[in-house]
Parts: structure tokens; sequence; C-alpha cells
């Protein structure tokens, strides 16, 4: 019984660390992954659709 | 040490990372902290597809002897409870028509990264019962 509350004390503290060190960077990375994607890049045409027109 | 410090902290850190990036990817327009619980609905998905292959393994099977499915089952309803909530929060926003803030994401976050660890201390239980 003490193993499993071991066991279980455990797993909530790692994911509540878990919880903290992604939340500082997710942020900023999914940032920097829509920011890859999305921006446009510079020199780039810029299409226009028939619909748009 | 080590191997306990990777599978609690490594991988799902690893798998959240990747998780962030994909719903990053695909998701343009996800504003405030929508992006945490978008990971940690993803990471309660692989949680339950990881389930059944663990289960699989011999030293898990020995670990649990004839309880094994019953432990298996068991992991995988408290993994089903974890996303229900997640699934209800998300739900909830989205009728309110709001985004999550940074507590209630990290909130949601943690129940997903719960079910991994859930997940992963089923190995860790079954390979230190072990050796």
């Amino acid at each position: 019984m003490a193993m499993l509350f071991k066991f279980l004390a455990s797993a909530v503290g790692a994911a509540a660390l878990c919880t903290v060190i992604l939340a500082l960077f997710a942020r900023p990375l999914s940032e920097a992954i829509r920011h890859l994607i999305y921006s446009p890049r510079k020199g780039s045409r810029t299409y226009t659709t028939a619909a748009s027109r | 040490m080590g191997w306990f410090l990777l599978a609690h902290i490594g991988l799902p850190l690893f798998f959240g990372a990747a998780f962030v990036i994909f719903s990053a990817a695909v998701s343009p327009s996800l504003a405030g902290w929508d992006v945490l619980v978008e990971t940690a609905q993803d990471l309660t998905i692989l949680s339950l597809g990881a389930t059944g292959a663990i289960f699989d393994n011999a030293r898990v099977e020995q670990a649990f002897g004839s309880n094994s499915a019953l432990v298996a089952i068991g992991v995988i309803a408290i993994n089903l409870i974890f996303s229900a909530v997640i699934v209800f929060a998300r739900a909830a926003a989205i009728k309110e028509n709001r985004h999550f803030s940074f507590i209630g994401g990290m909130m949601v976050l943690f129940v997903g990264f719960l079910t991994l660890g859930l997940t992963a201390g089923v190995l860790v239980w079954a390979y230190g019962r072990g050796s």
C-alpha cells in the first residue's frame, strides 16, 4: 500500500513538473512554429485567388 | 533514477512538445492558451493508445500476474475519465465562446500529463518490481 501511494505521489509530482515546464515554453514554441509556417517570406510573391479579385 | 526521470518527465515533455508543434502547425488561429488544452487532449489519446501495447509486454504481464487484464482495463478507465474531464472543459469553453487562461490551460494540461504519467508508471512499476 505504501508503495502504491509512493507511486501515485511520484506520478502526480512528475505530471505537475511537466505541466509547468511545458506551459512555460508552449506559447513561444507555438508562435515560432506559426511564424515559420504562416508568415509570408521575404521576397515571395503574393498570389490572389479568383474569388478575391 | 535516470530511467525513472526519463519515463516520468523526459518522455512526457518530448511528447508534449511534439503535440504543441502539431497543434500550432495545423491551426493558425488558436488564441489564448488553447494550445495547452489541445496538447492535453492529444496526450490522453496517446496514453489510451499506448496502454494496450504496454500490457502486451511480458514483464508487465509477469508483474501483475493474473490481474494484468484487470489492471489494464482499470488504467484505461481512469484515462477515459481524465479525457472526459478535458473534453468537458473544452466543450464548456466553446459553448461560452471564450478562450482558456494560463491557469485554466495549465490545469487541463496537468490532467493530460497525469494520464501519460499513469500509463508510463505502469512500466516503471513493472520493471521496478522485477529488478
